[in-house]
Parts: structure tokens; sequence; C-alpha cells
């Protein structure tokens, strides 16, 4: 799929030009379907994917609509404009601050993985928001679920120092006795 | 477009404390840029094992009539399906052959089966014997070529690309230097298994 759709990532849905859909298999369904299902010829009825770069068809006949998750567009230009909504840009500097400090190491870089942490937060955030219209929309994929991921290890380079952005708690005041 | 490997180690030779790409490539640095390669071919192959990311079909394997068994593909780590031809292959262990038929190796025939571990490892054993030739074709998960200066394009999405940075700096601020920091070994690690992770949930599990 590389080679046909350079930004390619996954698929999401696939249609016949009819507007009927192809539906999303898996490989052993498509194997009980029939077993030489490769060497189908009629009208595409079911994918498979397969890998990063493979879709297999069941059926091999007839022009296909492909509804793809794409690579954005490269950030080259000062000019260029991220694709993300606009509240999300300020994310994009914390990931480039994290991302300079990274050949300084130690509590150095330590710093900077509270910066980290917010463009995850941001990304998470966003990516609840895709995976809900892609349900919405019946899509056959969603986006990964980083809130499932075990992010302690990402942030945790060294849990003894405190990061550099850390806020005090309460409100200053000592209380009375 | 698949990504290039290139573009991770233009990338990465400021985070590793050079101050240019010239610089990296200097006689008797502390990393070379070979070594970068070399762990992130060390990664790819990381990721064909515990992902489904390099899925291809493979035509490289033509059965001759009387011949049973061939050497499947090096670069092959698993597979998923096979037909000789169009005709599907159903995949039976040795046991089940041997229960199916006690003199299964004699037998000849159109081939229906073929079996993973009724020769040697790393070869695909076909039964009946066939009678006629033609293509194996082959759904099987395989390494990508060798990652090297030259020959660096790997079969993934773009977003894939700082897998393999991360995973070069992982190995290059493992090896025993001076400049050797383990605890951005350990977290460049960690965003590489990220990229694993998210590898197999888009393409499926591996090994």
């Amino acid at each position: 799929m590389l080679g046909v759709f350079s930004d390619w990532i996954t698929v999401l849905r696939i249609s016949l030009s009819t507007g009927a859909q192809v539906r999303m298999s898996t490989l052993a369904q498509l194997s009980a379907i029939d077993p030489a299902w490769p060497f189908n010829s009629g009208a595409s009825a079911r994918y498979v994917g397969l890998g990063a770069d493979l879709i297999g068809l069941y059926g091999t006949s007839g022009t296909l609509t492909v509804v793809y998750a794409r690579a954005p567009v490269a950030l080259v230009d000062d000019t260029d404009v991220p694709e993300i909504p606009a509240e999300y840009h300020p994310l994009l500097v914390s990931y480039g601050i994290y991302r300079c400090r990274q050949g300084e190491g130690s509590s150095e870089f330590q710093k900077a993985l509270s910066y980290f942490s917010d463009f995850l937060d941001g990304a998470q955030v966003y990516a609840t928001y895709v995976r809900s219209r892609n349900r919405g929309t019946l899509y056959d994929h969603v986006p990964f679920e980083l809130e499932a991921y075990d992010r302690s290890k990402l942030l945790g380079a060294r849990p003894g120092l405190m990061p550099d952005r850390a806020q005090p708690k309460g409100d200053g005041t000592v209380p009375e006795k | 477009m698949s990504l290039d490997v290139a573009n991770s180690i233009a990338d990465i030779w400021f985070r590793l404390g050079f101050i240019s790409a010239a610089d990296l490539d200097d006689s008797g640095t502390w990393v070379t840029s070979t070594e970068l390669y070399e762990w992130a071919d060390e990664a790819a192959q990381k990721l064909a094992y515990a992902t489904g990311a390099f899925i291809t079909l493979d035509m490289s394997i033509t059965v001759s009539s009387g011949t049973a068994a061939y050497t499947l593909p090096a670069a092959n780590v698993f597979t998923l399906a096979a037909w000789l031809g169009s005709n599907p292959l159903r995949f039976t262990p040795v046991r089940e052959l041997q229960a199916l038929d006690a003199t299964w190796p004699a037998t000849s025939g159109a081939s229906t089966r073929a079996s993973l571990d009724a020769g040697s490892v790393g070869t695909i054993t076909l039964y009946p014997n066939p009678t006629s030739g033609g293509t194996l074709n082959q759904l099987a998960e395989e390494y990508p070529s060798m990652i090297a200066d030259g020959s660096s394009t790997v079969a993934l999405p773009s977003v894939f690309q700082d897998y393999f940075s991360y995973a070069a700096m992982a190995g290059a601020r493992l090896k025993e230097s001076d400049a050797r920091m383990e605890d951005m070994a350990q977290h460049f690690e960690e965003r590489a298994a990220l990229y694993l992770a998210i590898a197999d949930y888009l393409y499926g599990i591996g090994a």
C-alpha cells in the first residue's frame, strides 16, 4: 500500500465504486469462506489487513475507494502550519523542547520529561476525540489507546529528582494552630 | 513510500552530542554511523519478530514434481498461509501426517497439506509428494532486507521513523564508552517500545 499511498498508515474503510462496503475480515475467516480466496476473481467482497504494507482482497475485480489513516504532512518551512487543531500547537513546542534536550542526559534531561508528559496528555485527549469519531463513522480501525499504555517507565528515568516545573502545593499560608 | 533509516541517522547526531553529521563520521569517534545502522537493523528484526508488520506474499519457491521438502527463504520468520499455485495447502504437524498416513513420506499425488516440522528447521514439506510443479505462494512474515548505509529503506509508514532513531540512540548510549548514558538508553528503549506497542496494535502480533 505504501507504493500506492505514500502517506499510508492503516486502512479505515474500503468500498466499491458502487458504494458497497468491502468488509474487513481476518485471515481465518477468509480461509473458512474460501481456502483459495486470493485467486477469486469476482467483485471484491472482503479484505484483510496484512502487516504495514499489504491488503488481501477476496475478489479482485472492481474499482476500490480506500479511506485510510495517513501520516501528517511534514513541517519543513517556517510558514508551514500543523494539521492538528490550533489548541494543540503549543504541545508541539513542548515536544520540541524535550527532543532538543535529549543530548544532555541525567538530571538535565529529567527536567524536560514534564514537557514530554504534557505532549502525551494532549495526544491522548485528541486521540480520544478521533477514536470516538472513527467509531461514530463505523471505520474499521480506531487510534492506539495511549491511556492504556504504561507510561511510568517513559517518564520516570530518575524518579528521585524534582521536575523543573513542579508547582508548590497549597496557597502558601500557614494554618493557625 | 517506505521510510529511510538514513533520515533517522541524519536526525540523531546532535542528540548524541556531535556538532555535525561530518563530526559523526570523523575517525576515532565513540560511535560510528555503521554501528547506528546495525542497531537500526536489529530493531527491524525485533519488529519482525514482535509484530506482524512485515507480512509479504512470497513467491520465491518453485515446487518440482517428486520433491516434497523445500528450504524457506532466509528471511522467513513465520508462514501464515500457503498455496501451491492456486491450490490451498493445509498446515499439518508431522504427528498428524503420521496419524493420517503411516507411509506419508512415500505417498505421491496433488499436494493438499504442508508441514513446518516434518523436515529440519527452516524447511516446508508438502504432502502428498507433489506430482506436478508450480509456484509455492506463501503469506509470510519476513525480515526486511539488511539495513546499512546505502540500503536503508524499510517498508513501513513514515510515522515509524523515530522507532529506528530511538533504537539506534539506545544502542549508542549503551555502548561502552565515555559517552555511555544508561538512563538515557533506558528512556530511548522505552520510546522504541512504545512504537512496538503501536505496531503490534496496528498490524497484529508476531511470532
